[in-house]
């Protein structure tokens, strides 16, 4: 399966207004007060409804649908009748019953692994999903959007930073070809919330088109020295 | 495996379309493949290539600084098919072996120009030159029927084992290939002999697309057990991602089902333990399903490091479950992930005969004295003429740390290195000059003698150095459940860099097994006047997320109603009260962390902000594990041991996170009337690794040291904190008319006037930097800190003479008053109460701190738990009025 989201530049304004009422909604209690039913994309979990869960919160339920929500936004914004594969995604998650199958559902959305032990030192590694191990796949010129998966040992609530260095750069430095940002906006924060297990958006953009590859560092606001390169994860990156 | 293969064929169509872009397609450098042109894109063969550079740093293989120059002229390069060239030139000569890796089946292997060497009894470092024209993205495993295992190994076999051949996948390298056309591997070879050796090297690349090494069962541990079974002696749990085993007696064992058909397996796993000794592997069949003792391998355990263990057996029979025996004695291991893979090396492994020669080593012997002429411990740095550094890093046990380039040696103890020319650097901390030695080892046994030359000795005058946070387990290099190094450890790093007083606290990782040298004393591992004492530090458990706590000299480690970790409370406060009753020297740690990102500016305050932002009116974040609750602790006052009322907080941490953010947070505190004192820390291998000490505290003690005076001292801010390159001696503040002198830390640091008079502080100032780096003398500033801002510095010169400088100021109004030299170093302050007035530096600040309360709160009360919130809410308003006071006092 290959998974890749795209953003169009002309989009950001729409976006931007649904976004609001994406979020200010809990996923299912208010459905009937939505101001804008069709734009939401949660709203097809919101039909379904969450499952009771014995193992899981529904507080982390809908902050996962949130962040799917995010996803498919910038999937397929001019098609929110049709969310097709998020809106089958939000349906699996609504009904999970374990974290265990949550993290197996999401999968192969995650980019990174984030890890924050207690002493609040950020590691991160490549995701294990399949899709993401051999190269990521973008496309030129697009917002390109994938999920941080969260393990916070730490409760630090600071924001998490990702940045993009170009290692063939001498020395090297932050890469000119992609930008990569925790995503920030309404109803999605790039600050943890201290919980143990969260999930976070991430946005790729590339300018250029091309096999390359990217260092992706993290930081929770404390700086990134690390002798193990624990904070650090090399992608190859494959732009169409 | 349709699936893999359409990736296959996508991965084939980028690389020919690649290809066929790129006009600068470059002639193979093998024989008899001319005809075939390799093309890599240059961007991630460039980022390939300084990976490459950073993993053989790692490993102890630098690369020289000319080759490091190489790679830098190779980045400005244009032309991809000169890019490619160059990097075979400075690559190709490490390779022991070209895998020209297949589309399917085994590779074609050769033996690359390096040249054969390895060392008796030690690690040399290869690289392998993968040749891939498929684009495949498996990984490249390298083997040795040579490596096997020696224990239980038939007779003629013992004299063909004589290696250990390992490959480095771990970061900034990748396990799996890339996929592009040419990349270089790291593999390092240990020798058992000395002499002429012959080996038989196997390489093969997994995932083949005929279905080749199967994988016939990944376990992994994220959720459960995930199949595995405690059978005896043995507890398995399934925690943090790894499977953690707690062997209980000398016969542990688990099984877990797995059914293939027989032949050549190998089952990998990665793991760590403490254990010495050797682990072995059952297996049983369809037929007999159960662990028969003709039916086992065995492995070495490689203890105290992450290891990726590689045990090969035969199966007759239709395999149906394996079982472990991961230690053969009471102990804990740690395994992350384990994979059974069918071994089919006829068609898939591609071998090659390789000639090794081993050079034998030769015992030398440390000499290590200090300026007395005693013997000591001091830092070495080994390498060879190659740069290649001593004992292999990748390869180190404890008390060697694999992360460091140095090692830690004392008087008479032996390093074995093979004949040839080296480069020793020798120090022990940062109040020594470093010395770079040439050794030239031969045949016969050597000494390499190093007398320690110091530029300063602050003990003399009175100011013990120490690091009130360096840690025996967790972080770095030790993960949990590895329990972590022993006092005898920590003394050596204490010593080597000559800090007299290391405090190692206990926390969250190996909890329960490091509690066992707390003493309620120094530990008696201590060698005067070095002193280690165990502490807590309040890190992954109770009140951490409000900030971290450092507990010092404490009667009882573990609070009340439990034996570990767990039960503590979550309000820093009731942490803070439990430790002073009983007379400990308490404060936060990594004091920045949560301290930096910031919610807005105090309103205003535009045009107040002090040089280099000290003091600044950014109101922090109070979003991390730094000095947060702070701001609310540092009101308080808790019965101390006598049960008469003390601060709540002796000190704030300083000298290893964000400095600007330390010391602000300290500057504003004291503005806001409070007296609370900094000390030095590193918080070793957590916010550095490199060594104990970075952040230091020089304390002042009468007579003979103790742990006790130093401590007292930290609590009275007897003391100057620094990376002990600058020094701040004897810090005084006296009358002009010369009647009242008072010494930082003594008789509460307080001057006092009855009316507004000239002051003159005084300070002994040294500092050394900038030796190597240029000729031209470097200077320091020097500046006398008023409430937080300088109001007088001098310049001084970084050649390492102490100098006495003086400062003579007006002062009307109370005040606190230090020296700081940024940001290397600060005195703790002396306050000058003028007609009994209390201080306040600031106004603003005490308007920052009280934002700061509200902010904390916000950002705190979720981590609180429910039980424990009415006290912490009461705790946060008793805060919210002792701010809200002083601006009312202000006010009127
Ligand atoms: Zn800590
Ligand atoms: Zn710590």
């Amino acid at each position: 399966m290959e998974f890749r989201l795209r953003l169009k530049p002309w989009c950001c304004l729409v976006i931007a207004t649904i976004g609001v009422v994406q979020f200010s909604m809990p996923a299912t209690d208010r459905l009937s007060d939505q101001r804008c039913p069709d734009a939401n994309p949660v709203a097809f979990v919101g039909r379904t409804g969450i499952r009771s869960l014995s193992k899981l919160k529904r507080a982390e339920i809908r902050q996962v649908l949130g962040v799917i929500g995010k996803l498919l936004v910038a999937n397929n914004p001019t098609d929110l009748e049709d969310p097709g594969e998020f809106g089958d995604l939000a349906r699996q998650v609504a009904e999970v019953k374990t974290r265990k199958e949550l993290q197996a559902l999401l999968v192969p959305y995650v980019l990174l692994q984030v890890k924050i032990n207690p002493e609040s030192r950020v590691k991160i590694s490549p995701s294990g999903s399949e899709v993401m191990r051999d190269k990521v796949k973008l496309e030129k010129d697009v917002a390109n959007r994938f999920l941080l998966q969260v393990d916070n040992h730490a409760g630090v609530t600071s924001t998490l930073n990702i940045s993009a260095i170009d290692l063939s750069l001498q020395p090297p430095q932050t890469a000119d070809w992609i930008t990569a940002i925790v995503v920030n906006e309404d109803g999605i924060s790039s600050k943890m919330s201290g919980q143990k297990i969260e999930y976070l958006v991430v946005e790729l953009l590339a300018k250029e088109s091309g096999l390359k590859e990217v260092r992706l560092v993290g930081d929770a606001g404390q700086g990134t020295q690390d002798l193990g390169f624990r904070a650090t994860a090399d992608l190859l990156i494959d732009v169409k | 495996m349709e699936n893999i293969n359409s990736l296959h064929l996508i991965r084939c169509l980028i690389i020919s379309l690649l290809m066929s872009l790129c006009n600068h397609a470059l002639q193979s450098q093998e024989p008899g493949k001319a005809e075939e042109p390799l093309a890599v894109p240059v961007q991630p063969l460039l980022s390939h290539v300084h990976r490459l550079s950073e993993a053989m740093e790692i490993v102890g293989r630098p690369l020289t600084e000319k080759a490091m120059q190489q790679i830098a002229e190779i980045k400005k390069v244009d032309n991809p098919g000169q890019v490619l060239m160059e990097v075979q030139n400075l690559f190709d000569p490490f390779c022991i072996a070209i895998v020209d890796v297949a589309q399917t089946g085994a590779p074609k292997v050769s033996r690359g120009p390096a040249s054969p060497k390895l060392l008796e009894q030690g690690w040399r470092t290869f690289l392998v030159k993968v040749i891939n024209r498929h684009g495949r993205t498996g990984r490249l495993f390298v083997e040795s029927p040579n490596a096997q295992p020696l224990p239980n190994a038939p007779v003629s076999e013992v004299d063909k084992r004589w290696m250990q051949i390992s490959s480095y996948d771990g970061q900034p390298l990748r396990p799996n290939l890339s996929g592009l056309a040419v990349e270089y591997r790291i593999v390092q070879i240990f020798s058992r002999d000395a002499g002429s050796k012959e080996a038989v090297l196997e390489f093969t690349v997994s995932g083949d697309a005929n279905g080749d090494d199967a994988l016939i069962r990944e376990w992994r541990f994220d959720e459960d057990e995930d199949g595995w079974n405690a059978m005896n002696q043995i507890k398995v749990d399934a925690k943090d991602g790894s499977l953690q085993i707690e062997s209980t007696g000398d016969d542990p064992f688990m099984g877990a089902e797995v059914v293939s058909r027989g032949g050549g397996f190998v089952l990998r796993f990665w793991a760590k333990t403490d254990v010495v000794g050797i682990g072995q592997l059952f297996w049983w069949t369809k037929d007999i399903p159960y662990a028969t003792g003709n039916r086992q391998t065995n492995f070495i355990l490689e203890p105290n490091k992450e290891h990726l263990y590689e045990v090969p057996f035969h199966v007759e029979g239709e395999l149906a479950g394996v079982r472990l025996d991961p230690l053969v004695k009471p102990g804990k291991m740690r395994i992350d992930w384990i994979d059974l893979h069918s071994q089919q090396r006829n068609e898939n492994w591609a071998q090659l005969e390789t000639e090794f020669q081993c050079e034998a080593s030769t015992p030398v012997t440390f000499r290590v004295f200090d300026e007395k002429g005693l013997p000591a411990f001091a830092k070495f740095e080994v390498r060879d003429s190659e740069g290649r550094i001593y004992p292999a890093q990748s390869k180190r046990l404890a008390p060697d740390f694999f992360f460091q380039r140095h090692i830690y040696r004392g008087d008479g103890e032996v390093l074995s290195l093979p004949p040839g020319q080296y480069t020793i650097t020798c120090s022990r901390g940062p109040e020594t000059l470093p010395e770079v030695q040439s050794l030239t080892v031969g045949a016969e046994p050597k000494e390499l003698l190093y007398r320690v030359r110091r530029w300063i000795d602050p003990s003399k005058a009175g100011w013990w150095s120490g690091d009130h946070h360096i840690h025996g387990a967790g972080c770095l290099h030790y993960n949990n459940p590895t329990e972590g190094v022993s006092p005898e450890d920590m003394m050596r790093h204490i010593m080597g860099e000559d800090l007299k007083v290391g405090c190692s606290l206990t926390w969250g990782p190996c909890f329960d097994f490091q509690k066992q040298f707390f003493t309620g004393d120094v530990a008696p591992e201590s060698q005067y006047p070095y002193l280690l004492r165990y502490d807590i530090e309040v890190s992954g458990f109770g009140s951490h997320m409000s900030g971290h706590l450092n507990l010092l000299n404490l009667k009882n480690q573990i609070y009340p109603g439990g034996d570990s970790k767990d039960h503590w409370p979550t309000l820093g406060l009731s942490t803070l009260k439990w430790a002073k009753r009983q007379g400990a020297v308490c404060g936060p740690a990594h004091s920045s962390i949560g301290l930096t990102s910031f919610i807005g500016r105090l309103p205003d305050t535009e045009g107040k902000d002090g040089d280099n932002l000290l003091p600044n009116f950014q109101i922090p974040a109070y979003d991390g594990i730094g000095a947060n609750e702070f701001i609310v602790d540092v009101t308080h006052r808790v019965p101390g041991a006598d049960g008469k009322l003390v601060s709540a907080v002796d000190f704030i941490s300083t000298m290893n996170s964000d400095r600007i953010a330390e010391w602000n947070m300290w500057y504003h505190v004291l503005n806001a009337g409070l007296r609370v004192a900094a000390s030095g820390e590193t918080d070793f291998p957590c916010m550095s690794g490199e060594r104990v000490g970075i952040g230091r505290v020089y304390a002042h003690v009468d007579g003979r040291l103790t742990f006790d005076k130093w401590v007292q001292s930290i609590a009275d801010g007897r003391s100057y904190v620094s990376d002990g390159f600058t020094h701040l001696i004897d810090y005084r503040a006296s009358a002009a008319d010369g009647k009242q002198v008072v010494d930082v830390g003594v008789n509460g640091s307080e001057l006092k006037l009855e009316q507004p008079k000239r002051v003159r502080f005084s300070a002994k100032v040294a500092a050394l930097y900038g030796r190597q780096e240029s000729d031209s003398p470097v200077h320091q500033k020097v500046e006398l800190i008023v409430n937080g801002y300088p109001v007088q510095s001098v310049d001084v010169n970084c050649d390492g003479s102490l100098k006495d400088v003086t400062f003579e100021i007006p002062l009307v109004k109370s005040c606190w008053v230090a020296v700081r030299a940024f940001p290397n170093a600060h005195t703790n302050p002396i306050y000058v109460v003028i007609d009994e007035e209390p201080i306040i530096g600031s106004v603003d600040s005490v308007r920052w701190c009280l934002a700061g309360v509200e902010q904390c709160w916000k950002a705190k009360e979720p981590f609180y738990a429910k039980s424990e919130l009415n006290e912490a809410r009461a705790a946060y308003r008793h805060a919210r009025l002792f701010y809200q006071r002083l601006l009312d006092e202000h006010a009127r």
